[in-house]
């Protein structure tokens, strides 16, 4: 059977499907995959649990748009529930719900993989023309100094009074209306999602695009996989509708993200030990300033701007600092404290900005990052603690970020431990030297999930191979998501992973057409 | 005391206290929130645990306890199996008298506490040396918190105004 266009899984029959290729996942990796294989003349499927939703759907209500766009509505969180995990889920991926922040793959990084990972041919001379090629259709532009809003803008500017290194930076839109909801789908359809750029692009050309279809197994025999298994979920996505799915294909491709991806391989039972391993998450600390004077962080494009000025500490983990909107359920979710203490501080909503630290995790010998397992019921999980090295650099962090919050103007800074640290001006600062950053002593997130696929030549540690991201043990699997990052990227994502699933995909189109 | 008074009492002791302990493993506290709609994941206790925590985590006189249960309720529905059999778990836990005399001196199902001691058992439970109960914690807090926030109704006490008429909103 044949599919054509989108088609909602949820109201269809038992389905057997036999594609050229079939991509599992339609995120940043997937969708640009599915354009590159179409157009080189493939027919492709790409299949995605989430719903499709377009933004006569996004509302900018967080009871909305937690359920039907992140995974576990919002609620994923490490094994030991230290960490929140803010995922997309959705025809799109996290691309539908990110922050639009643009950076390419920082050139050390990548010579950190070539050095340490047995990383080859993947660097800047083979990723530029596919990360301009990628810029040029998603209109990735600098945020010109004036668009910032308030709180972005209290970033740049204490990082400028200190004398840091901030610049504004690159997002993917067209048209914004700098309403500030990003995170919960974009509403006028200015975000240059692959929900509506590189998706529709490849269904244009013949693609289909089957939602609502969780894929659970692969059947591998032979060094080859010969079928897609999965479970067609119903609308909302929360059970199956008692159908399946089997999906038979000379090429598979694996785009369902870093928790997603080890995840149906070891559900898989494919035998690489470095699956699931080496999971990363710039694990992020917060700082809340609160200000005399409105701030409104939840309007605005939220992130607009970054400071790297502490992204290489040597010996020690760096972070980069950055802004984050900030929305009730959030909020709620995020302050610490119980009653009264809570009400107070969720009080303070229009007047605080809210700054985040990126910890650049997996580049020390000695963090070996989080390992993706598989619960009974067949659901994934990261079991990632934040070790020494993570804690210091929250530690020094959160300092930081108070030394940017009182340079402009803050009246307090809070941390989100439980109680609150509240600082009452700068002389407190060193306060935080004592404070505890063990996981659960304070408020952590990630929205930047990578690793547990990591690309490399030695199949002893890495999963796929380097040069088109093919699976070393499996002949017809290749791995297109940021689940092949040896290590995490000091920077937002996004970009890198669309440059490499365009480069890969152009090798893997190269490469099946001489057969 | 003699060897044979010693076992004497320690018998009649070890005996009362497994009365005592059956009895209090058995004390749940009165079921006083009623569910208006069907429950998705929880029980009734733990719909009642968790409405009777939300009255503790949110402090503001118009939360509807029963309904933040409700809610919290229906966001389990997104999680994994095995979250949600970890949540009513940890709503047996935080009501068991019996766990709360070992750990806490309380010997009192939670839902028989008034509302401070409900949030002095919450805080207990946050400072806890045990992971388990610092996760527990952090869970229920978050969930109740959440479910208060979601609604409209709430948005004009913290002074948010809510999302923009982008009708109205001109691109820049």
């Amino acid at each position: 059977m044949k599919l054509t266009g989108y088609v909602d899984g949820s109201t269809q029959p038992d389905l057997t499907l036999t594609p050229e290729v079939c991509i599992i996942g339609s995120g940043a990796g997937g969708a640009v995959a599915a354009h590159e294989l179409v157009t080189s003349g493939r027919e492709v499927l790409v299949v995605e649990e989430g719903g499709n939703h377009t933004r006569r759907d996004f509302h900018m209500l967080e009871g909305e748009a937690y359920p039907q766009l992140y995974q576990e509505a919002g609620q994923r969180t490490t094994k030991d529930l230290s960490i929140v995990i803010m995922q997309g889920r959705a025809v799109g991926g996290t691309t539908v719900v990110n922050w639009t922040t643009c950076f390419r793959t920082p050139p050390e990084v990548l010579d950190h993989w070539r050095v340490h990972h047995g990383v080859v041919g993947v660097d800047t001379a083979a990723l530029d023309p596919h990360w301009a090629a990628v810029e040029e259709r998603l209109n990735i532009h600098k945020v010109p100094e004036a668009l910032m809003n308030r709180n972005n803008r209290l970033l740049y500017e204490g990082c400028k009074a200190l004398g840091w290194d901030v610049d504004t930076t690159r997002r993917n839109q067209k048209g914004c209306k700098q309403s500030g909801y990003c995170g919960m789908g974009c509403p006028v359809d200015a975000k240059q999602s692959m929900l509506i750029t590189y998706l529709p692009d490849a269904v244009n050309k013949g693609a289909s695009v089957l939602s609502r279809c969780r894929i659970d197994r692969l059947r591998i025999e032979r060094g080859e996989v010969v079928e897609a298994q999965g479970t067609l979920l119903d609308a909302p996505g929360l059970r199956p509708t008692g159908k399946s799915v089997s999906i038979r294909a000379k090429k598979f491709v694996l785009s369902a993200g870093s928790i997603g991806t080890p995840a149906i391989l070891l559900r898989s039972g494919i035998e690489n030990p470095a699956v699931g391993r080496r999971t990363f998450l710039h694990p992020v600390v917060v700082s809340v300033g609160v200000y005399d004077d409105l701030v409104l962080s939840c309007y605005g494009a939220p992130q607009s701007a970054a400071s790297h000025q502490f992204a290489h500490r040597g010996d020690k983990v760096g972070f980069v600092l950055e802004a984050a909107p900030l929305h009730p359920v959030l909020m709620a979710a995020c302050t610490p404290g119980l009653g009264p203490n809570h009400r107070a501080a969720m009080e303070l909503f229009p007047r605080v900005a809210v700054h985040i630290a990126l910890c650049i995790d997996g580049f020390h010998p000695d963090e070996p990052g989080g390992v993706v397992g598989v619960h009974a019921s067949g659901a994934p999980y990261l079991d990632y603690r934040s070790g020494p090295r993570i804690q210091e650099a929250m530690r020094e962090a959160q300092q930081r970020m108070a030394e940017v919050q009182f340079a402009t103007g803050a009246r307090s800074v809070m941390t989100l431990h439980d109680p609150v640290l509240m600082l009452n001006d700068r002389s407190e600062i060193p306060r935080l030297k004592d404070a505890s950053f063990a996981p659960l002593d304070v408020f952590m997130v990630t929205a930047h999930v990578m690793g547990g696929c990591a690309l490399g030549e030695d199949p002893r540690h890495a999963v796929v191979r380097s040069e088109d991201l093919r699976a070393h043990d499996v002949k017809n699997l290749h791995v297109v998501d940021g689940s092949v990052f040896p290590t995490s990227l000091g920077v937002n994502p996004q970009l890198s992973i669309y440059g490499l699933a365009r480069l890969a995909s152009s090798r893997m189109a190269a490469s099946w057409a001489r057969g | 005391m003699d060897r044979r008074t010693f076992l004497k009492y320690g018998v009649v002791g070890g005996a009362l206290l497994v009365v005592g302990g059956s009895g209090l493993a058995l004390w749940k506290g009165a079921l006083t929130f009623t569910p208006r709609r069907a429950l998705r994941v929880m029980d009734d206790l733990a719909f009642n645990v968790t409405a009777a925590a939300a009255q503790a985590v949110v402090s503001v006189p118009d939360a509807d306890a029963a309904e933040l249960a409700h809610r919290v309720d229906e966001q389990l529905e997104h999680t994994t199996p095995e979250a949600r059999t970890d949540f009513l778990k940890m709503t047996r836990a935080l009501n068991s008298p019996l766990l709360g005399l070992i750990l806490d001196g309380r010997p009192t199902p939670f839902l028989a506490l008034d509302v401070s001691s409900r949030a002095q058992v919450l805080r207990q439970w946050g400072r806890s040396g045990l992971e388990v109960r610092r996760q527990a914690y952090h869970s229920m807090r978050k969930l109740c918190a959440s479910a208060y926030y979601v609604d409209k109704a709430s948005w004009l006490g913290i002074g948010y105004p809510g999302p923009p008429n982008l009708a109205l909103v001109e691109t820049p």
